[in-house]
């Protein structure tokens, strides 16, 4: 592949995923850091134009999710170490997840609260970024098979979940209580 | 109790909750600025150690005239050392422009690219100058920090080393001190969990504070008491910094003192915090080791110039405005030293969208019928004031670097009326700065 090439393949990809790289970080990032989720995005698209050839031709969104995931985790990481060493400074009432805040529906916010991280990442990519299994498969780098499990374990759980009363689950700052 | 069915349903009732659902889509120009931001080629650094290094070998081999001549400003041109940065030393350090702090943290529901018509008031000078150039360092190790804080503090116990080059003295409940050192300086922060009132401390006896119990019902301390104690708390535990005029903030519970480090007469972005409770309880303090060395000083970019940087980027820049030296020029970023705008009444939108200079319109995906029109906000910058912000070089060294801490009015689509838009743009001359984003964690 020339260089004219490689430089016309990513311009495409940025231009046909960027925008929903851009949402998956934003979905997933917190409300003080909506900054940091555009900075984010170019460290998700730093990383496919070096890694261009490895990006599996058909499955380039989900490829770039797993990517997006990585980075919002060492993000998350970096931000948890921060807030510990300054939480004494930081205003008492941290801000929610941007996921939360938007999440009206507090039963069903409560109730994915509950799920393990890799029961709700497989439900939201599939409901927000619409995914299908084998894209699944790759944005989460497990087997189609394992991916459709583990989808459909983490729906049966929350069905679970949410068949349950659900208030003593409410977060503090929906109940209004610290 | 729910009453959901069927997988289908219940993927369905997620969905309805997408925080993303009403975001703008990005604007081709966005788009472009990231796809060109990824490609921009990182060529290695002329880091500060390096050019150490080679100065040293000039000064060996010509007697010193060599160097002489690199660090004088009088022979600035193309010698003076190149700032390869990698990312702002600090959290609270400069901010993206497309992030000011009144109205552009986003909530999730809101539009994250507007479209900023930027204008450069005719009070704002064109008028190019000169900044230093400070190396950050504290003269203390972290260790020995936490040890005097503590005893400073009456917090009781050994120093530990918590493995990952922070020291803590107290339990993790508090009363606690932990201290760490990021980029060759030494942070630090005090907890009180259990109410510990520090008497009033005078410069004479930096160690002595007393405990005493606090009632939680007391009265907060005023906004000048709190300013008047923090900084004489801060002349105990050591702090040589000049320090700025302190801002402070209220709820019903405390009172928060943000005081900013100067130097050399100028504000920076580094800032020591104090919070009080009830009766003048000490509930926290954070802050620094901080000495500022005068390294070089670089050619600096006029606020017009500056300004242009953020017509340039429309809003949505990185790592404060600077780019890959390799980019620049694509991006239509300004100036070069001595060189005024040729006119200094930016006229439209050069970055994002159709660029028409109006009202932006992106179409929807999957429904190209329909637009969206973009919130257009206009912002006439009319005050320029030069500071010094924190940067990290890729060396590993942190450095405060000239910055222009612009702002100006907002109005048009403004999500909030009466915005004052704030931001910073580097003030050092672009030919001098270099960035690489490198390496990845990935």
């Amino acid at each position: 592949m020339t260089d004219t090439d490689r430089e016309a393949r990513f311009t495409r990809l940025v231009h046909d995923h960027g925008d929903a790289v851009h949402r998956y970080l934003r979905r997933r990032h917190v409300v003080a850091d909506a900054t940091d989720a555009e900075d984010l995005l170019a460290d998700v698209m730093s990383v496919a134009w070096r890694r261009l050839d490895d990006i599996p031709v058909g499955a380039e969104a989900p490829w770039l999710f797993g990517v997006a995931k990585h980075r919002l985790s060492n993000a998350r990481h970096r931000s948890t170490r921060r807030d510990r060493l300054i939480a004494p400074i930081r205003p008492r009432a941290a801000a929610p997840a941007a996921e939360d805040v938007a999440i009206a529906d507090l039963g069903l916010r409560a109730a994915l609260d509950r799920l393990s991280d890799k029961e709700r990442e497989a439900l939201l990519l599939t409901a927000w970024e619409g995914l299908g299994p084998e894209e699944l498969a790759v944005a989460l780098d497990v087997s189609v098979n394992a991916a459709a499990i583990r989808l459909s374990k983490a729906k049966v759980h929350l069905l679970a979940i949410l068949s349950e009363e659900t208030q003593e689950s409410l977060p503090a700052y929906a109940t209004g209580t610290r | 109790m729910e009453r959901l069915n069927g997988h289908d349903e219940l993927l369905s009732r997620i969905a309805a909750v997408d925080p993303a659902a009403r975001l703008a889509p990005m604007t081709e120009g966005a788009l472009d600025r990231v796809s060109r931001h990824a490609m921009s080629p990182m060529p290695k650094p002329w880091t500060w150690r390096r050019f150490r290094f080679a100065s040293l070998g000039a000064l060996v081999g010509s007697g010193g005239l060599v160097v002489a001549g690199i660090l004088g400003i009088q022979a600035a041109g193309q010698s003076l050392p190149i700032l390869a940065l990698g990312q702002s030393a600090a959290k609270g350090g400069p901010v993206a422009p497309g992030s000011s702090s009144t109205s552009r943290v986003a909530g999730p529901m809101m539009l994250p690219f507007e479209t900023f018509q930027f204008t450069s008031d005719p009070s704002l000078s064109s008028a190019v100058g000169s900044g230093t150039a400070y190396e950050l360092s504290s003269s203390i190790d972290a260790s020995t920090a936490a040890s005097q804080l503590a005893q400073a503090l009456s917090v009781p116990g050994d120093v530990i080393d918590q493995g990952d080059g922070s020291y803590q003295v107290g339990p993790d409940n508090g009363p606690d001190v932990s201290t760490y050192t990021s980029n060759g300086v030494v942070n630090w922060y005090y907890e009180s969990s259990t109410p510990t009132a520090i008497s009033s401390p005078d410069g004479a006896t930096p160690t002595t504070t007393t405990t005493t119990s606090a009632d939680p019902t007391g009265p907060l301390p005023t906004n000048d008491q709190a300013s008047q104690e923090a900084v004489a708390l801060l002349g105990t535990l050591g702090v040589s910094s000049d320090l700025g005029t302190p801002s402070v903030s209220s709820d019903a519970t405390e009172v928060d003192v943000t005081i900013p480090i100067v130097v050399d007469g100028l504000s920076t972005d580094q800032t020591f915090y104090v919070s009080y409770g009830p009766d003048s309880v000490l509930n926290s303090v954070s802050g620094e080791y901080l000495t500022a060395t005068p390294e070089t000083t670089y050619p600096t970019i006029a606020p017009t110039d500056a300004v242009n940087v953020l017509i340039a980027h429309n809003g949505f820049i990185f790592y404060g405005g600077v780019e890959p030296m390799g980019a620049a020029s694509s991006a239509n970023a300004s100036s070069s030293p001595g060189s005024a705008p040729t006119d200094t009444t930016p006229t439209t939108d050069l970055g994002a969208g159709s660029g028409s200079g109006d009202s932006t319109t992106t179409t929807v995906p999957g429904d190209p019928t329909t637009t969206i029109s973009e919130p257009v906000v206009n912002v006439d910058i009319n005050q320029a004031t030069m500071q010094l912000s924190s940067y990290t070089l890729t060396d590993g060294t942190s450095w405060l670097l000239p910055t222009w801490a612009l702002s100006g009015p907002e109005t048009g689509t403004t999500l909030s009326p009466g915005d004052t838009y704030s931001n910073n743009v580097l003030a050092v001359d672009s030919q001098y700065v270099q960035l690489q984003t490198g390496p990845m964690a990935y």
